[in-house]
């Protein structure tokens, strides 16, 4: 069980010092050296190729989960055209009082 | 931990530095000072005090004499010019405004209006509820937006972000995001350790904030890109970013 999962403050900051690739990199050789084990065990012919399937299987879901949350996220992606016109008329209203301020030349203006 | 900052009897006021680093932002930085003072005004802003850093990177538009020009114009001893001599990149003007910054608090922002100054005394409400270290914008939530973006670029930004999202786990939905809000001792101490460059350094701050076990909010702001036209992501900023993210991935 990686040392993540306990309570113990020493183990903590051990987590705390791993990079995220060791992090994720650790929890993947785990279900790896699971998959191994249940590989080497004894099973059924048939139950043997389905769990060799299964990194497979695991890869492919995960594209598609992927896929789809890219898919929903650029379907709602929020947008702000209000914010934008005011915007247009914040910045008339400024260039002309930098203007009359002398801060700002006419020809400057847009 | 850190409690919540309560407001003394009398009423403490506390300091904001606004860093803004600025290249040729001579026709914006008028526009930006008079929005800031706008919304320095906002009455929840009251007893607070508010400085404006503006670093320069000796742009050849002459912005640092439009700033000149404010400075005389409204007599604010709190509009300052801290000019380097060459473009020398974002992180480093970060660094270099945050040097000469005397808030409690330092807000970054862009200097093209892409962000609005009516979010800052959202930023400053949010880290008053919540006392945390950081306060982030982000454009990708409700309540947020993104105006001036086609599909493509849309498309781009959201892959970008899961990438990030599964390879870091940044807890914040916008990592590349400059709109934000840091306790100065706290972004002092982290921006030691970033060693990106451009976007990629806001993404290695956040990262190592939340590293440090800073506390970090996210507030919703409206992003208006009007240079998207002109400045097309190209292929050498996607690999670059791609690139930062593995390094990220690898080391922090």
């Amino acid at each position: 069980i990686p040392s993540c999962f306990t309570s113990s403050g020493k183990a903590q900051d051990f987590c705390a010092t791993m990079s995220r690739l060791l992090t994720l990199g650790s929890i993947v050789a785990g279900f790896f050296a699971v998959w191994v084990c249940i590989m080497q065990s004894g099973l059924g012919e048939a139950e043997l190729q389905a769990v060799q399937l299964l990194p497979l299987w695991a890869l492919v879901s995960f594209g598609l989960y992927s896929i789809a949350v890219i898919g929903w996220s650029l379907a709602h992606f929020p947008t702000c055209l209000k914010d934008a016109e005011i915007l247009q008329g914040e910045m008339k209203e400024a260039q002309s009082e930098l203007c009359a301020r002398g801060v700002l030349s006419a020809e400057e203006i847009e | 931990g850190r409690g919540v900052r309560r407001r003394g009897a009398l009423g403490a006021m506390t300091k904001y530095s606004v860093i803004i680093p600025t290249y040729n932002e001579r026709r914006n930085i008028g526009i930006l000072y008079l929005l800031l003072r706008e919304a320095f005004a906002h009455p929840s802003l009251r007893d607070d005090e508010f400085e404006i850093i503006v670093v320069d990177d000796n742009s050849p538009d002459g912005t640092a004499d439009v700033v000149a020009a404010l400075q005389r114009e409204f007599g604010d001893k709190n509009l300052l010019l801290r000019p380097r001599a060459d473009k020398l990149g974002l992180g480093t003007a970060y660094v270099h405004g945050l040097t000469h910054a005397t808030g409690e608090f330092v807000i970054i922002m862009d200097a093209d209006l892409s962000h609005h100054p009516s979010a800052i005394p959202k930023f400053v409400a949010e880290q008053r509820a919540s006392g945390c270290d950081v306060v982030t914008g982000t454009r990708y939530v409700p309540g947020g937006g993104v105006h001036g973006w086609d599909t493509r670029r849309k498309l781009t930004s959201r892959v970008a972000n899961y990438l990030a999202h599964v390879l870091l786990a940044p807890g914040v939905s916008d990592l590349t995001g400059s709109f934000r809000l840091y306790r100065k001792d706290a972004m002092l101490d982290v921006v030691q350790r970033v060693k990106s460059r451009g976007y990629v350094f806001q993404m290695e701050i956040m990262v190592r904030c939340k590293k440090a076990g800073l506390k970090v909010r996210e507030v919703p702001i409206a992003f208006v890109d009007r240079v998207y036209g002109s400045s097309k992501l190209g292929g050498a900023e996607i690999v670059g970013y791609l690139k930062g993210l593995l390094r990220l991935f690898m080391t922090v």
